[in-house]
């Protein structure tokens, strides 16, 4: 089993992230947030052995399918974050509990990409606050409590935890390759 | 005879179903005003009930309803629920309340209690649905838009959304008011197409603990006038549809209960 993950963002303007930045800094105590980054991960899951390199499966996958990204308008890292700094970083993976919507994206990708030998999908949202201050383990508290799970109107923002789950996200070691 | 009742339109950057509700309100002889999300707190609380109408406020960011729920015209309406002013959510107003914690609300501290997610076609992924569907009420006298019908009501009505599936942090169903979608003769199917969304407990819409707010998906305002009503759904409303046209072309529809209940509370 190989797995690579696709790190999607925007060439110009994030809406979502705009929207949701301006609404944080509404939130008391969060004007320690310098920057709010959003991206959309993909995690591929290839059987084996690898009917392609992993680099060029992806290419196949991102040029011949629509699916996954616009070209004309996004572009991803592979398997990590670069502008991630650690201890000035919070990052948080959002998924929906329901697994459906991948699925059914795999199912469109096989049709389109049947040579890569793709098995599974799995689609999350990776937010990335970037912050003015190093973070101690009570601010990342802080920030999870009141920014990121939703619990009230004025507690979390960015995860509703009846229909979706959040975790840390764990930079990776390996370097980061870009499209 | 009382004075005429104002209800105000709430319109945020993204509704589109504001004209529409506004003409349904009038057309029940109620004045529906529009309200700007930056109304002051003086002049929205000169109105007597509020309606937060359907559309994509904000764009649907993040997820849908949950920029404009946390706005401080929700402020007011949080103080108007307290003060048990009627409130409708329609739609992407029920997306919006869901957000604010107003519904279901049973601890009374609008903790977040349920959620609309993306519509699910028998488990699958469906996305942006439009269609007519049939519901009916459950426990209706609980709450002050659906006390004027029955148990037997089985009401035709448009649903047009994305994310409408009602998702409680409660396996159990609540004991108040809702309205569940049905198919034409009034029984309750979870499947599709009865349950165009994967609903829990098949719910189109569902009251608070106090019986004045209410956020439903479906559009009623779509369906006051018994004109609105498209001869290809079953039951009896396309019947009354062709009888009303020979006498009065714009008789009422069948969501005139609704309105009338809206018209008829005191506070």
């Amino acid at each position: 089993m190989t797995l690579a993950s696709l790190f999607i963002f925007s060439y110009n303007a994030d809406l979502d992230c705009i929207a949701a930045f301006e609404a944080i800094k509404q939130i008391p105590g969060t004007s320690v947030i310098t920057k709010l980054e959003r991206y959309r991960k993909i995690t591929l899951q290839f059987s084996e052995p690898l009917a392609h390199d992993t680099v060029s499966a992806i290419h196949i996958l991102t040029t011949q399918s629509f699916d996954i990204l616009n070209p004309n308008k996004e572009s991803y890292h592979t398997d990590c974050i670069p502008s991630i700094i650690p201890t000035y970083s919070h990052v948080v993976e959002v998924a929906p509990k329901s697994t459906q919507d991948d699925l059914s994206l795999f199912k469109r990708i096989c049709i389109k990409c049947p040579s890569i030998g793709l098995q599974q999908i799995r689609q999350s949202v990776v937010w990335h606050f970037k912050c003015s201050t190093p973070l101690s383990p009570a601010d990342v508290s802080f920030l999870d409590q009141n920014v990121v799970m939703t619990s009230t109107r004025q507690s979390g923002l960015l995860v509703n935890p009846l229909f979706e789950t959040m975790s840390h996200f764990q930079p990776s070691p390996i370097p980061c390759q870009s499209s | 005879m009382g004075k005429e009742k104002k209800i105000g339109v709430i319109q945020f950057p993204g509704s589109n179903c504001e004209a529409e509700t506004v003409a349904a309100i009038n057309y029940y002889g109620m004045s529906a005003v529009l309200l700007h999300w930056s109304v002051s707190e003086s002049e929205f609380f000169k109105h007597d009930g509020f309606v937060i109408p359907g559309g994509f406020s904000f764009q649907d960011r993040i997820r849908a309803g949950v920029i404009a729920s946390r706005l401080p015209i929700m402020d007011f309406i949080v103080r108007a629920s307290h003060e048990l002013h009627p409130i409708l959510g329609i739609c992407n107003g029920c997306q919006i309340l869901a957000e604010s914690g107003l519904v279901p609300d049973t601890l009374e501290n609008q903790t977040i209690e349920m959620a609309l997610a993306p519509n699910q076609k028998n488990g699958d992924s469906l996305g942006f649905y439009c269609d007519w569907v049939f519901v009916k009420p459950n426990a209706p006298h609980q709450n002050i838009f659906t006390r004027l019908f029955e148990t037997e009501d089985v009401i035709p009505v448009p649903v047009n959304h994305g994310e409408g599936r009602f998702i409680f942090n409660s396996s159990e169903i609540l004991p108040f008011s809702s309205f569940q979608y049905c198919d034409d003769e009034g029984k309750l199917q979870s499947s599709f197409p009865t349950n165009p969304n994967g609903s829990s407990h098949n719910i189109a819409g569902i009251g608070n603990k106090n019986g004045n707010v209410f956020a439903m998906m479906p559009h009623p305002e779509r369906a006051y006038l018994s004109r609105q009503i498209p001869d290809s759904i079953p039951g009896e409303w396309p019947e009354k549809k062709a009888t009303f046209f020979n006498d009065e072309a714009n008789a009422p529809g069948p969501w005139e209960k609704l309105f009338l209940a809206l018209k008829a509370h005191e506070r």
